[in-house]
């Protein structure tokens, strides 16, 4: 079975005063349908891994294939054109335009891109979500697990290769962070999504079908 | 407190580029505000020292001072000082003023040669006088009143050839005895104590010795140094200052005024953009324990760490500034007395460029208004900040209601976007605008005023139609000879010689002589009876019988009363509509001054137009005409006015042929009869060359209010613009992470600033139309045809100049700013987020 994301020989080295190595030769494949997760201290180079995935940051060697194109190749323009069709990107905080709605933060990467939602699935996404009630209303007027709700919702409409998700669970309380857990369950079955997700949280992390770990910059699976 | 010094430093110091961008603002703001100030005051400090250089700083002095009140003045406790003249009439045609030592530190006078008189008994003389009698030259003595004068030196006095001449010399003992020796008269200079109390100690004096004030000063005998007081802002009712020094005062600090308010929106939109930036970084310190009290002044340190540079640089560099632009302006003033010499054939010079004096009052007032200015500007970031909450301020989240509009989802995303983000910094915007709306409407009301003056010009302004006019001033008759040899000079189309007398006319003298519709127009207050004035013209007879034979008279000589007047005296020339002076009265009372007698005048015939358009007619004058002969038969008759003895006569043409040949040639025949000092001409080519030559000042001095105006906006523009896109960098960051690429947030900026330049538009147009009405509602005109004939003479391309360069700013800066958002690493901003 062809790989939908993968990484070869991934190193990022920040040469700032003194040259700090955060990946070293990172491998790392996934497959389409796929809940994986990725734990570690901080700073180990988790949070890099992820933006090296979602293209926000370049690799300092190696490459990434998305669904076969190595993104490390694009340009700027392109990147961001590839983004927003085919990664969708979940951050902890900020992650919601704050002066536009519900509906509109959804349905942003579609109308970047101006194309038209397909109203069956934006309905199945919001009601999956449990926020059919919420599109009129805006960021502010939301609480935190309700704002990660839409950002998950804005990660599906564009139906991408792999969500990327940054401690999505990490600024909520238990109930709401065992809730986005389950959501990320449902969508990846309901679906097909195929998510990578990175968290402190060992609950969050052992819900998901395979468990990484980044230790100094190098992967290892943990538990599948 | 240290900690609180050490983190406003450490906020300048680690926003190098916000520190650069908020002083380059203050600076240019005080440059211009201190311009304004430095140029202001020296103009100020120039006149006050010009009065004072030459008829000294005195506050009030007055003629006819007997020996009663030289005793009552010399002991009057709150005069500070007195000097006195003492005045000699001569059995010449000479008087002497012996003036005390201080008048001598004046430049009243201008020595020609010799020296000045340095003791008792020297005396200067008129240039005209050596001139006509060459028995006297410098160091002849003069037996006056078996007093003996030595002549020192001679003044240029710029008087007429047949006015008495005035000797200046030296008084060294102001004694009672030595003044009022030889029955002369004394006038008296007085300093009080306190200058404010002026106008109420004179009144006081002049009661004592039952002097009436007003009549007084209408003769001259009272004189209240009133450029001298006014610099010192004392005037007659005390603290208040009358109407003409209010208006003044609006015209002159109108423009600092708004430049001051400019400079607080300017320096408000920089901090209140910095401040929002800075949010979180408050917040945490707040978080760690900094009271609303220490963050209010961090704030205000930081504000004032960070104006004290530009605020000194601004300062410092506005005294360049200001002497430059006076330079400027006083090379072209030098261009322009050049020209005007050429043309008058007299030399014209400019007084010598002098920097501007260093003054400590001037320097204090642009660094405290614009501390003031940039403390209170600050106020309300400071304010916001000691207020916010810390969870707001970590999360983002405000917990206080925010109005939203519709968001909408059709049309274009970059433009929905737009419209999106416009609304929610609608406050910065808002800031954007006001700064550009105040900077046109400093242009624009300059460009209304001078729309206006073009309108006045056309509409309520006389046309002379003479080619030529010359006005001459005699104690004789005009001389036949000359007279005649004008009328020979080739290429006269008309002639006109005439002499002209202004007599005062007082509405109780004249109760039967006003009709029924000026009366009513005095007490409906359309006219004003304190500003009529009667003048008779003396015509030739040639001219006088033409008067009769076109309006079918028959007195052969008498007075021809013009029976009209405006019906208002707030109509514009062009649109009068007159009404009769007189129900057909044949008498009208004038008298030379207040206290003269009365003089009837016993009007036989009635016209309903100026003869010849001789002359503007003016709202309050009562035009009556009659011959020179019948004039001169009137002045022996009833005596000249001692007041003004002066004869005047004027000399008007228009030429079928070569003008400038038929003026050189009447010019030179009445400079062979009469001495320069005692005519005056000006030609049609004379005028347009001085219209010319103003035209040019104004255009300069309008090219120097719109690059002015064009830095402020340009760089005003270009600095907000700036200062919100890079505040809102994490926007533009996270944005590009869901999909928008460069071009698209390139695109949704442009549409932003569309919307500004769109809103700031509309809202100039409103203030636009607002400062059209008012200056028609403020005129004479009919509220439509004032509209219309104004906006149809406004010069807009300085407006849309200030436009296009405000467009240029912001195009500059929206991409100096996505250059600079754009170039940092992406994963920068993720790492913030």
């Amino acid at each position: 079975m062809m790989s939908l994301v993968k990484a070869k020989s991934l190193t990022k080295t920040y040469d700032s005063t003194v040259s700090v190595t955060v990946l070293s030769d990172v491998n790392f494949q996934m497959e389409k349908g796929e809940l994986i997760s990725i734990i570690g201290d901080s700073g180990s180079g988790k949070s890099t891994f992820l933006h090296l995935l979602a293209g926000v940051d370049t690799p300092t060697s190696g490459d990434i294939f998305i669904q076969d194109k190595n993104i490390t190749k694009l340009s700027k323009e392109d990147l961001t054109v590839f983004r927003r069709r085919n990664i969708g990107v979940i951050y902890q905080f900020f992650n919601l335009i704050p002066n536009i709605s519900v509906r509109k933060n959804i349905l942003l990467p579609l109308l970047l891109d101006s194309r038209r939602e397909d109203k069956d699935y934006f309905n199945e996404i919001i009601s999956t979500l449990g926020i059919e009630d919420k599109l009129n209303r805006y960021p502010k007027q939301l609480s935190g697990g309700e704002q990660q709700r839409v950002a998950i919702a804005r990660s599906l409409i564009t139906r991408p290769a792999i969500i990327l998700a940054d401690e999505p669970t990490g600024n909520l309380d238990r109930k709401n962070s065992e809730e986005i857990t389950a959501l990320f369950r449902l969508v990846n079955k309901r679906f097909m999504s195929t998510i990578m997700i990175i968290t402190h949280d060992e609950k969050v992390a052992t819900s998901c079908d395979k468990v990484y770990k980044m230790i100094d910059g190098k992967l290892q699976v943990m538990e599948e | 407190m240290k900690i609180i010094n050490e983190l406003s430093n450490s906020a300048i110091k680690n926003n190098k580029k916000d520190t650069l961008a908020t002083r380059i603002s203050i600076l240019m703001a005080v440059i211009l505000l201190g311009t304004i100030v430095f140029i202001i005051g020296s103009v100020k400090a120039d006149n006050y020292n010009n009065i004072k250089s030459m008829i000294g700083d005195y506050h009030v002095s007055f003629s006819g001072v007997d020996e009663e009140i030289y005793d009552y003045l010399t002991a009057y406790e709150e005069i500070d000082h007195i000097e006195f003249d003492k005045i000699i009439e001569t059995d010449m045609d000479e008087i002497i003023y012996e003036k005390s030592p201080d008048y001598w530190n004046t430049q009243d006078f201008e020595i020609v040669q010799g020296k000045k008189p340095s003791k008792e008994g020297e005396v200067i003389v008129p240039s005209r006088l050596l001139a006509k009698n060459h028995i006297y030259t410098i160091g002849s003595e003069l037996d006056i009143d078996n007093t003996k004068y030595v002549i020192v030196g001679e003044y240029d006095d710029h008087s007429y050839s047949f006015e008495e001449s005035i000797f200046l010399g030296y008084l060294e003992n102001p004694t009672k005895e030595n003044l009022f020796q030889n029955n002369v008269g004394v006038q008296a200079y007085l300093w009080y104590d306190s200058p404010r109390d002026t106008y109420t100690l004179t009144e006081q004096i002049l009661n004592e010795f039952q002097i009436n004030e007003y009549e007084a000063k209408n003769s001259g005998r009272l004189f209240y140094n009133t450029d001298i007081l006014e610099y010192k802002m004392i005037y007659p009712s005390g603290i208040i200052p009358p109407k003409s020094v209010m208006v003044d005062a609006i015209e002159t600090y109108g423009a600092c005024f708004l430049l001051t308010i400019l400079f607080a929106v300017v320096i408000y939109g920089a901090f209140n953009v910095w401040n929002s930036r800075d949010v979180k970084e408050l917040a945490l310190l707040k978080s760690v324990g900094m009271t609303e009290k220490q963050v209010k002044k961090m704030v205000r340190l930081k504000v004032l760490r960070l104006s004290m540079i530009p605020i000194l640089g601004g300062t410092i560099i506005s005294y360049g500034v200001a002497n430059l632009l006076l330079y400027l302006f006083w090379l072209n003033n030098s261009f322009s007395y050049q020209k005007l010499s050429e043309l008058f054939g007299e030399r014209m010079q400019a007084s010598d460029f002098h920097l501007i004096g260093i003054s400590v009052p001037s320097i204090l007032l642009i660094i405290g208004l614009s501390l003031l200015t940039v403390y209170f500007s600050a106020l309300i970031p400071a304010r916001e900040s000691a207020k916010l909450r810390i969870i707001e301020g970590l999360n983002g989240i405000k917990e206080k209601k925010t109005r939203y509009g519709t968001s909408q989802i059709s049309g274009k995303i970059e433009t929905s976007l737009a419209k999106d983000y416009f609304r929610s910094y609608k406050s910065t915007y808002r800031t954007i605008i006001l700064a550009m709306i105040i900077s046109s409407v400093a242009i624009t009301s300059t460009l209304v005023s001078q729309s206006y003056r073009a309108l006045n010009m056309e509409y309520d302004h006389f046309n002379n139609p003479y080619d030529f006019t010359s006005s001459i001033y005699t104690d004789s008759e005009l001389d036949d000879e000359m007279v005649s040899k004008i009328n020979d000079v080739e290429g006269i189309d008309e002639l006109h010689v005439y002499q002209h007398k202004d007599f005062k006319f007082f509405l109780e003298d004249n109760e039967k002589f006003i009709s029924n519709e000026l009366s009513n127009a005095l007490v409906d207050g359309e006219k004003r009876a304190d500003d009529m004035y009667v003048r008779i013209y003396g015509l030739s007879d040639n001219d006088y019988k033409n008067i009769l034979k076109e309006n079918s008279l028959d007195n052969d000589e008498g007075y021809i009363l013009l029976n009209k007047t405006p019906q208002s005296n707030f109509i514009p020339y062009t649109f009068r509509e007159y009404i009769p002076l007189t129900e057909e009265d044949n008498e009208i009372v004038v008298r030379y001054n207040a206290e003269g007698k009365t003089m009837n005048i016993p009007i036989s015939e009635y016209i309903d137009t100026f003869p010849y358009e001789l002359d503007v007619h003016g709202e309050s004058g009562v035009y009556i005409f009659t011959t020179m002969n019948k004039l001169e038969e009137f002045f022996e008759e009833n005596g000249t006015d001692e007041g003004d003895p002066v004869n005047y006569y004027t000399i008007q043409l228009k030429a079928n042929q070569d003008l400038a040949k038929v003026s050189d040639e009447s010019e030179r025949i009445i400079s062979s009869f009469i001495p320069e000092s005692d005519y005056s001409t000006s030609t049609i080519l004379l005028t347009e060359a001085m219209n010319n030559e103003q035209i040019r000042n104004e255009h300069l001095l309008n090219a120097g209010i719109q690059i002015i105006m064009l830095i402020i906006a340009l760089s005003n523009a270009y600095n907000s613009f700036h200062g919100n896109l890079r505040a809102r960098k994490r926007e533009f960051q996270l944005l590009s992470t869901i999909g928008m690429t460069e071009k698209q947030i390139k695109k949704m900026i442009l549409s932003e600033s569309r919307f500004l330049f769109t809103k700031t538009f509309i809202a100039y147009i409103a203030v636009f139309i607002g400062i059209v009405i008012a200056r028609v509602y403020r005129s004479n005109y009919g509220f439509g045809f004032g509209l219309k004939e104004l906006l149809s003479n406004i010069n807009y391309i300085p407006i849309i100049l200030v436009f296009i360069i405000t467009l240029l700013g912001v195009l500059f800066a929206i991409r100096s700013s996505i250059q600079t958002i754009f170039k940092d690493d992406l994963n920068d901003t993720i790492r913030e987020i």
